[in-house]
Parts: C-alpha cells; structure tokens; sequence
C-alpha cells in the first residue's frame, strides 16, 4: 500500500472510527464524544487539503477492495471525487459544532453522533467510488445510516417521515441496482472513466443504453429530488436542524445529484449522451422541478418546509447544468454542488436557531426577529441572498455560468428558467427578509427586556451559520481566485472534456 | 508628486476604496462605541469618489483578477461626469441626511442603508466589466428598498413592495442580456466587447433585453410606476439619491452595454425613441394630475428620462451621430440629476420653514430650479437642451422635423409641469421646526452648483454649447416655452381660483398604471387562489395612505394658490 491509498483510508476512517467508537460511548460522556467527532472532523479536513493539493498537480489516489470476485471495491480520488469530498469535510466539521450546540442535553446523542458520522463516510465513499457497483454500495449505505437520522426524535411525524423516506430511497435503490446490472451485461465494465466508457459499445445497443439512461435518473431522481420522485424530502424535515442541514447540503439530497453527474459525465459522457438525444428530456424535467418547487415553496407558512421545496428546485440546477450539453453549462452545474450546499446549510442552520433560541418555526412568526437575533438574521439574509442568485454571493456564479451554457449551446429557453426560478426565489424569500427586519414584532419587547432575554442564539449555534454564510460571500466575491470552488470546477471540466 | 498620483491611480486598492469606504463606514455600526461614527461620517463616504472623479484621466482601469469573474475598475469615457455627479449627490444627500433623520425612530438602520446603497451606486460608475456592474447594481437595488419603506406607513410599505417587484424584475431581464452579451461577445469586459462579427437576432434580443432590464431603474414608460410611488414615500434624502443619482444607474447601464456606434438599427432604435418621447410627453400629463410636490418631481423625471431615451434611440439608430449625442445625453443626465436632486431638498425645507427669509429664499429655489429644468436661458437646463437639439440635427434624417417640434412642445410641458409644482410646493407659513443647519448647508450648496456646475465643467463639452447661445437664436428658443408656459398656468390658476367651488383637474393617483390595474387585479382576485391573491394584492392594492397623502398636502395651512 503507498502512501496514495493510505491517504484514501484515513479519508474514510477518519469519520468511521469516531461513528464506531461512539456507539460504545455511553450516554452521558458528551465531552469524549466532542472530542473524538471534532477530531475526526479536524482529521479530515487536514487530509482533504493535502489531497487536494495532490490532485490539482496530477497525483491519482487509488485504492482496491477485494469485494465480489471480478468485482472489487475501487477508490479512486479525481478532480470531481475531490469536489464533494471538501464539501463534505468542511461542512460536517462546521455541522459537528452546530450539532454539538443544538442537542445539548437532548437524550440519545451517542446514536445521532454514530450515525451521524457514519452518514459522512458514506458520503465520502459515494465522492471516491471509482465504479459505479461501490458507488451504489455507498449510496445503499447512506440511506441506511440516514434513516436512524430522520426518525431521531421518535415522534409518530419523525417516523412516518422516516419510513416515507426508506421507501422512496429503497424503490431508488433498486432501480439502480437493475440499471448497473444491466450495463454491467452491457458494457462488461462499470468503471468510471472522463468523458464516459459507453460510446465504444453504441453499436446496436443504442434502445438498451437509452432505457438505462432512464432507470439511472430514475434510481438517483428519487434522492436528487426530481418531481414527481421528491415527495420524501419535505416530510423529512422533521429531522433535528443538523441533519436537514447535512441532509440538504450534502449528503443525501447531494449524492442523488453526484450520481446524475457521475452518469452523465464518466459513464455515458456528455458528449455521447447528447449526441444520444439524452440530454434534453433531462433538461426539461430538471426545468419542471426547478419551477416546481419554488412554486410549491411559495406556499409553505413552516419555515424548514419551505426551504425543503427551496431545495428540490436548486438542486436541479446541477443536473440542468449537466443535461445542457455545453462544456460552460455543465461548469455551472457542478460548482452549484458546492455552492448549493455552503448556502443551503447557512439556511438550514438559522431555521435551527431560530426553533431553538426563539421558538419561531413559522414564518408568519418571524415578524421583526431581526431586532432579537442580528446576527442569525444576517447570516440568513446572505443565503437568501444568494439563493436568489444575487452577486456577489456564491449562487449567483452558478446562474452566471448556467446561463453562459445555455447560451453556448443555443438553448435559449433554459435563460427563461433561470429567470423564473430567481423570479420565484426572490418571491418566496424576499417577504420572509421584510419580516424579519422591516415588520414590527408581534410582541411588545422593549429594549430593555430585549437586553435582559438573551438577544442571539448561543456561539456553538451562532458561529457555525456565519461561518458558512461568510464562505458563501467569500466563495462568490472571490471566484475568480485559484482557490475557488469556480476554478476547481474549471479544473474538473478540463479533465472531463480533455480540453 | 504626479508619480505619486499616477501610483495610486493605477493601484487596484484606489478604486475598490470608492466602493469599500461607504461600507467601512457602515460597519462602523456594528458596535455600540462606534454607532454614533457610521452617522456623523456619512457625508465624507463618497469623498474618494469625489476626489478620483476630480483627479484621474479618463480610461484609466485597473484590473482585480481574483475579483468575482475578474473584475475592472475605472473610469470609462464620459463616466467621469457621472461620477463627480454621484458622488456630489450622495455627500451632500448624506449631509442632509445627517440633520434631516435626527428625530427618526431608525435613524441608525437608515444610514447604514444609506450607505450601502452608495457604494452600490458609485460601484455600478466605476465598474468595467459586467459582473461588477451587475453586482453593485443589486447592491444597490436591494439596499434601496429599506430606505424606501423607511417611513414603515402601508403608503410607504406598498411603495417599497411595487419598487422591489419591478425592480426584481429589471434585475432578472438585465441578467439575461449580461448573459447574451458576454456570451456572444466572448468578454465581460465593457471596453473589450466588439459586436461586428454577431448574429443580428441574438445581438437585438440582448439588446431588447438590456433596455428593459435598466430601463425600469430609468423610468422607461410602463416600467415607471414605482418611481412616483417610491420617490413620494422614501424620506426626503433618498427621494434626492434616487432621483438625482440612481435614476442615472440605469442610463449608465445602457451606455456601457448598448453596441453603440458598431450597430445601425433604425426601426429598434425609433421604437426606443418612439417609447422615451411617449414618456417625455405622458410623464408631463400624468405629472399635473398629481397632488403631492414629490409625486410631480417624480413624474417629471419620467419626462426628463424619456427625452434621454430618445437621445439613447438616435444613438442606436445612425452611428454617425454618436460622439454628439454622448456628450447630449451626459450633459442632460448631468443637469437633470443636479437639478432633480435639489427640488427634493428644496421642497421638504419649504415645508419645515419658520422664518421669513427661508421662505423667500425657498421660494427663490424653486422659481430658479422650476425654469432651470424647463431651460429657461442661461440655466443649465439651457445647456443641455441646446446640446439635445444639436444632437437631433445630426441624428437620423426623418426624426430631425419630428423633434424640433416636439422638443420645445416637450418644454412646455415640464414649464406646466414645474408651475404646478411651484404651486404645490409654494412655502408657506407653518409652525416652526428648527432646521439643522446641515440641512440647510446641503440644501444651498447642491442648489448653487445645480446652478453653476454646468457652465464651469466639464469644461471642453460646454464650451461649444455657450457659443452656440451667444447667437441670440437660442435664447428666444429657449424663452418661448416657459412663457408660454407660465402664461398658460397662470390663466388656469386665476380661473380655477374664480370659479367656486373649485374646479379642480382630474387626479391620477402616483403610480398610474398600477392603479388602474388594481381594479383589474380586483375582479381576478375573487377566483384567483389565494397564493396568487395574496401576491397580486401586496403590489396593486391602491392603499388608503393614497388619498392620506394627498389630503395631508391639501389642508397645509393658508394655501396661497391651488389649481
């Protein structure tokens, strides 16, 4: 084993061991079991940036499993794998604190914070897989180790919402598995490869790949969230604030995304499945979710609701960035895998705080919260902000780019999604951001009852959302630096379309 | 020394200073010490503005690469006027600020508001490439909008809602064009963009595209509505801002992005013409149905903004022509904003006067500023339609009999237009408010210059202009109007005055359009769901603070005249 593959291991160890570990702590070690996730958390991300810098100068990571017989487990770090990957880092290392903070004397915390930090690695497992059966053995894993999540607080709502989700996530599930099997008998490979391994077995089988195509975006549709496979992921806010957080930003919701990316890029190739004719229908129905949840966004008087719609519109603009065709687009598409997930989490953290600090789960509550919690709000203005695709936060260098390949590639309409879907975003935050600050509490609090109450919510809560709503700025005041989300993603492109 | 100069000039650090001090200020409110500081140094924010407007060359540009998409700052041809201008506007608004919001409940969220929309503003002159633009445009847009509603009444609530609407929506059109442009051009960067080499049909779209997205900041016809509604209810400093400097935000847009001088389009360029002069006229119309002072200065900016437009239109028709409307059009843009912004100064301080001579000297201001914009001679107002008349002689060959009939017919009207608003705005005796002498110090230093920057600078473009008024055809050109105008106003003020009860003339509430769309919205609204209900209901309902408004005008005491 060289130092490459060692590399990959703590990468995954570095959360399996805590998740294992703590599973074995009892209940009360709370300071013990803070220490091992942030460790865990630190660990990581020190490895990612070393990998990272590996990666950017050509280094490949690579390590095999001896799985099925043929058919090992094979990881593999490329420019894309490493994308996901420092997301996952660092927002589970902003997420620990947050989560650390928010169940602060709540009971079975050894189970959340196991399976917690079982759900990063299989994430993580899901980034570096370098074929499509470890990928789906990690995407399987991950909605098992979600499901304890979801159903967490034990109420009748929280388990409904959990078994919605293990059906939804299970019919995905082997949907997958048929459509690897059959590529499998198709292609004889599932190994991921830039620009895709299935122009070369085109010949007469051009129905078999297509009905393929269709139960791939079909399985990763249902964790993607693409109307009409979606309906499991607004019930499943009913999570703790940190798992929807992770859930929305990362893990779940994210990987139905990566899988999309993955498919399109390294098993078809772009180029391929738009010459296949693809690509369009992809458009539209990523087009009709992007509408579609905003609208139904529009309606939601619960605040964590409405940012779960907010969710299955914006996360389509991944796959709409891959099914545009145009090497920009896809551009687009993939930097909005992190850009979604810094915003989103901000978003997702300030719902929390504000449940926990003021009580306020609704929005028709939020009038003139700005006044008792600035800084919750601000961090929120931010994301909201950049949701809408409002320079210079991150979101609007996804639009940017997205409309540059729409462009390109002579779809034109897809520029009036766009601007529908920033319409509808600024239509279902907006009045929220003029509640906030501009409307008078619904309380009489005085200044000088405002100072006796505390004003804010407590730092483990508070940092973690300025710190993503902070990067969030930074990400898109900054995208133009080397060091960007951006210009990682240009990096990914140029591997992928051999530019 | 100069090497010095030169250094700084050409540091990127200089010119993102312009948009970093204005927000360094405003951060100053984030700690209780401090708060104090991100008020009284309001009016120095846009000191670096003022002092780069004054010392740099023209073209000077500096590149921030790491910067958004990679940004360019400096100084474009013809922006060095536009940014004295902004940058005058927003020092002496935020000295008037300073006084003028002392007794606001918000005082502080106002001038960190204020702020902000300031280094939106002067970010969106010095900004060279499109991203840039367009994010200190946003910066703007959206910060403006607390200042709007600031005075937190259901007027100015649907005021700020109506603003936001349309302005979300010029935000989201102006993206689309960016993104055409920048696409088919292959740069962001203004200076770089060539358009020979285009398709015809995506190069108009993104044209098309661009008017109307900068056009609703502009007050292009039937994107205008919110300017009579936002400029009544925003407190008086912003009313100036916004008029005087943002309105220009939209028109810089244009001339950055528009393919002027590579293109001639001469049906798409009448059609802008066409619009901007149905503007120049309606804006007028609409103007003297209104009852509130601001509602008419806001009405009137439609009209001024639409004799711009049309300058904008001959520009895309024939590019011949260019250089000569250029200079048109930013002398116009100069008077307008100089002027506009001192009305709104001068109309809350004749209101709030107490003593005897504030009255008169109020009174002065109006009748000075009323003619000026109406180009009377020898006020800036003169200077710039003189230039817009040469510009129309060497524009396209039809539109040159169209114009010079309707340009003086176009004087009148703002004559009328600016009689009523003298009427409206007359000072009258009230119960004494103590002024702040910031008030008064900014109100008189933005009248003076409004009425002097024009002669003195820019120096080289007015220079032909004041030969051309030497010759005496221009003067009686430039008399006609507003005596024909005063006449006419004066004869409907003694007969309306003679006639008891008062024949008064038809209102239209500000914001036209959108009123009458109400009704409209109305009759939807009762099988419409309520999603769309409550969504149509937030930006048509005519609000009963209307009529409040208006019927707070109309009892100010001892009312000397009414029409």
């Amino acid at each position: 084993m060289n130092s490459g593959s060692a590399m990959l291991l703590v990468v995954m160890l570095s959360s399996l061991v805590p998740a294992i570990l703590i599973f074995f702590l009892r209940e009360e070690r709370h300071r013990l079991r803070s220490v091992l996730n942030l460790a865990g958390a630190v660990l990581k991300l020190a490895v990612v940036g070393f990998m990272l810098w590996g990666v950017f100068h050509g280094k490949v990571y690579e390590l095999t499993i001896p799985f099925l017989p043929g058919l090992p487990l094979h990881l593999h770090a490329d420019a894309l794998s490493m994308f996901l990957i420092t997301l996952s880092a660092l927002l589970w290392f902003f997420t620990t604190i947050y989560a650390i903070g928010y169940l602060e004397g709540a009971p079975h915390r050894s189970r959340f914070f196991g399976f917690f930090s079982l759900c990063v690695s299989a994430t993580v497992g899901i980034a570096l897989a370098g074929d499509l059966l470890t990928f789906l053995i990690f995407y399987e894993l991950l909605t098992l180790t979600t499901y304890p999540l979801v159903a967490h607080k034990g109420t009748e709502k929280a388990l409904k919402a959990a078994k919605t989700y293990l059906k939804y996530t299970m019919g995905g599930g082997a949907v997958l598995l048929l459509a690897t099997v059959w590529l499998y008998q198709t292609a004889g490979t599932l190994e991921f490869r830039e620009q895709g391994f299935l122009s070369a077995v085109a010949d007469g089988n051009a129905a078999t790949l297509t009905i393929i195509f269709v139960l791939f975006i079909v399985g990763f549709g249902v964790k993607a969230a693409l109307v009409p496979l979606h309906g499991w992921l607004p019930q499943a806010m009913v999570a703790p604030a940190p798992v929807s957080a992770l859930l929305h930003a990362v893990a779940v919701v994210k990987a139905g995304a990566f899988g999309i990316v993955r498919v399109v890029s390294d098993v078809y190739g772009i180029e391929f499945s738009a010459a296949m004719g693809l690509l369009t229908p992809l458009a539209i129905a990523a087009s009709i979710t992007i509408v579609y949840g905003s609208v139904r966004a529009l309606a939601q008087d619960d605040l964590k609701r409405r940012l779960a719609f907010s969710t299955v519109s914006q996360v389509s603009y991944i796959t709409l960035g891959m099914a545009l065709g145009s090497p920009l687009a896809a551009l687009g598409g993939i930097v909005h895998l992190v850009h979604q997930g810094v915003m989103k989490i901000t978003l997702f953290f300030c719902a929390g705080n504000l449940a926990e600090t003021a009580g306020v789960f609704r929005i028709s509550q939020m009038n003139g919260i700005g006044r008792r919690m600035p800084w919750t709000m601000g961090a929120f203005t931010v994301a909201a902000f950049g949701m809408i695709g409002i320079p210079p936060i991150a979101g609007f260098v996804s639009k940017w780019h997205l409309g540059l390949g729409a462009v390109s590639a002579g779809q034109h309409w897809a520029i009036l999604i766009l601007v529908s879907s920033s319409l509808l975003n600024a239509a279902y935050f907006l009045p929220i951001l003029h509640a906030a600050w501009f409307k008078k509490s619904d309380q009489e609090i005085t200044d000088r009852e405002l100072s006796l109450v505390r004003r804010d919510a407590k730092w483990s809560l508070l940092t973690p959302a300025l710190a993503t709503a902070a990067l969030s700025i930074l990400i898109g005041l900054f995208a133009n630096a080397e060091t960007s989300p951006l210009s990682w993603a240009n990096l990914i492109m140029q591997r992928e379309f051999g530019l | 020394m100069t090497e010095i100069l030169n250094e700084l000039l050409n540091a990127g650090g200089t010119w993102l200073f312009i948009i970093l001090a204005p927000l360094l200020i405003a951060s100053f409110a984030v700690f209780p010490s401090t708060r104090k500081m991100a008020i009284y140094l309001t009016p120095f924010a846009a000191a670096p503005a003022l002092l780069l407007s004054l010392t740099a060359p023209v073209g000077v540009s500096v590149d921030l690469p790491a910067l958004l998409l990679g940004t360019r700052l400096g100084l474009g041809e013809g922006m060095q006027v536009f940014l004295l201008l902004t940058a005058v506007i927003w020092t002496l608004a935020g000295l008037y600020a300073v006084g003028a919001m002392r007794s606001s409940e918000h005082r502080l969220r106002f001038h960190i508001l204020f702020l902000i929309t300031m280094s939106g503003n002067l970010g969106v002159v010095i900004a060279q490439d499109m991203a840039t633009f367009y994010t200190t445009f946003a910066v703007m847009t959206f910060a403006s909008y607390g200042l709007v509603i600031h005075a937190n009444t259901s007027y100015a609530t649907r005021a700020g809602r109506v603003y936001l609407s349309m302005a979300i929506v010029g935000e989201v059109l102006l993206f689309a064009s960016m993104v055409v442009f920048a696409q088919l051009t292959g740069t962001i960067y203004f200076d770089e963009m060539r358009f020979d080499q285009i398709p015809a049909t995506p190069l108009l779209i993104g044209s098309a595209l661009a008017v109307l997205g900068l056009g609703v900041k502009s007050g292009l016809l039937g994107l205008h509505m919110w300017m009579p509604l936002a400029y009544s209810a925003a407190p008086t400093p912003a009313s100036a801002v916004l008029s005087g400097a943002m309105v220009n935000a939209g028109l810089i847009g244009w001339l950055r992005l528009l393919p002027f001088g590579q293109v001639e389009w001469p049906v798409f360029g009448a059609i802008v013409a066409a619009v901007g002069l149905a503007g120049a006229f309606i804006g007028v119309a609409f103007g003297i149905m209104q009852r509130h002072p601001k509602s008419v200065l806001a009405y009137s900016s439609v009209s001024q903004m639409g004799l711009v437009t049309v300058m904008i239109g001959l520009g895309l028709m024939s590019p011949n022509a260019l250089p000569i409307v250029f200079s048109a059009i930013i002398l116009y843009a100069l008077h307008h904003a100089l002027v506009k912004a001192s009305l709104f100064l001068v109309e809350e301080n004749s209101r709030t006067s107490s003593g005897v001579l504030h009255r008169y000297l109020m009174g002065a201001a109006i009748v000075l500023l009323s003619l000026s914009l109406a180009g009377a001679p020898f006020t800036s107002g003169m200077v710039a339609k003189v230039a817009m008349k040469s510009a129309s002689i060497s524009g396209a060959g039809d539109w040159y009999g169209t114009l010079a009939v309707l340009l003086p017919v176009s004087s009148l009207g703002t004559a009328l237009l600016m009689f009523r608003f003298a009427v409206l705005a007359w000072p009258a005796p009230t119960h004494s408010i103590s002024v702040s002498r910031t008030v008064k110090l900014a109100t008189v230093f933005l009248v003076g210059l409004a009425s002097t920057l024009i002669w003195i600078w820019p120096a080289g473009t007015s220079q032909s202009v004041a030969n051309d008024i030497v010759n005496g055809k221009s003067i009686w050109a430039s008399i006609w109007p507003v005596l024909a105008g005063a006449i006419i106003g004066l004869v409907t003020l003694i007969v309306t005055r003679r006639h008891r009860p008062r024949r008064r003339l038809p209102y239209i509430p500000p914001g036209d359009l959108l009123s009458w769309t109400s009704a409209q919205i109305r009759k939807v609204r009762r099988n419409s769901s309520q999603l769309l209900r409550d969504w149509l209901e937030s930006c048509g309902r005519p609000s009963s603070e209307v009529s409040d408004i208006s019927r707070r005008v109309e009892k100010r005491p001892h009312r000397v005249f009414d029409i």
